[in-house]
């Protein structure tokens, strides 16, 4: 049965929690994913995931309606698995500025072009590698396909500094999947 | 569509395809429920402590009026019954008539905010 989403949050905010339980139900897979592959554990991302949605229950009187329910949604499960990533200090790879900056425009799109299943496999590790913010993004566009503006708002930045960031983590993947093809070859 | 054209988009369908365990719902409207419950039992014994100070405020007020002295000096007995006077009687009552007041308070409370959940239960 589909629901009115409009009709839901108004039910919401006049105090029907049922209305927020039917909510829940069409969006806790898509937060669970984004919290899942931000924090990459899979134990904290349920709890964090309940977290995300008792906050949203409590906050719903804030929810002005100026974006759409699920991007403000989508940036509370950012901000909190954010916040969960940095309370436990997950490590990630750190890569000179220099060499990112020096990968080229046609690298990225060889390494976008190329489907075979050696270089798709080697982007899954590679994105694996990426620090909790560039998961989340390439989660958002890539995995979500969210538009840019949508991306850019979740994270609470413009949309062309958005554009920049997703721009860095390509060339961030070309990297690391060249360092890997590197070490395969040696 | 554009993007199932990209390398990186595959990746990230190849990632961990994370589904939220059977029963995920119902857990997490138990906890925002819960959460509510001690969000109202908070209230009200915020509510119940500011009135049992106000009115206690109020009966200090009467009593003053009334030039009723705080004399909490009792004399002690020593088991001789002519010792026992009026004020010994006065304070005992200054000191208990508050204390009843706020146990029955403090009962009416807690039953109602018993028979509020418990109705608030059957609804649901």
């Amino acid at each position: 049965m589909i629901h009115n989403e409009e009709n839901l949050l108004q039910r919401i905010k006049s105090g029907d929690d049922e209305a927020f339980a039917l909510l829940m139900e069409q969006y806790a897979n898509q937060v669970y994913a984004l919290v899942v592959r931000i924090i990459q554990q899979r134990e904290d991302a349920e709890e964090l995931t309940q977290d995300v949605f008792i906050k949203a229950y409590e906050q719903m009187e804030s929810f002005s309606g100026r974006s759409s329910f699920a991007t403000w949604l989508y940036r509370i499960a950012y901000n909190c698995a954010i916040s969960h990533t940095r309370r436990h200090r997950v490590p990630h790879l750190s890569i000179d500025e220099g060499r990112i900056a020096a990968v080229s425009d046609e690298d990225i799109e060889q390494m976008e072009g190329d489907l075979s299943d050696h270089n798709i496999n080697a982007l899954t590790e590679a994105i694996e590698q990426l620090n909790a913010e560039e998961r989340a993004l390439v989660t958002l566009f890539y995995y979500e396909q969210r538009p840019i503006a949508e991306c850019a708002e979740i994270i609470r930045q413009s949309e062309s500094n958005t554009k920049v960031r997703l721009h860095r983590i390509r060339k961030k993947l070309y990297l690391l999947i060249t360092h890997s093809k590197d070490e395969t070859e040696q | 569509m554009k993007q199932s054209n990209n390398a990186i988009h595959r990746a990230t369908l190849r990632r961990i395809q994370p589904q939220l365990p059977a029963g995920f719902g119902q857990r997490t409207m138990l906890r925002i429920r819960r959460r509510e419950r001690v969000r109202e039992w908070m209230q009200y014994a915020l509510c119940g402590t500011i009135f049992i100070a106000l009115f206690a405020q109020c009966l200090q007020w009467v009593f003053t009026r009334l030039s009723i002295s705080f004399d909490f000096d009792i004399p002690m007995p020593k088991f001789d019954f002519a010792a026992i006077d009026f004020v010994l009687v006065k304070n005992i009552a200054i000191i208990s008539v508050p204390l009843i007041l706020m146990l029955l308070l403090d009962s009416y409370l807690r039953l109602k905010m018993q028979a509020h959940f418990l109705f608030k239960e059957d609804k649901k």
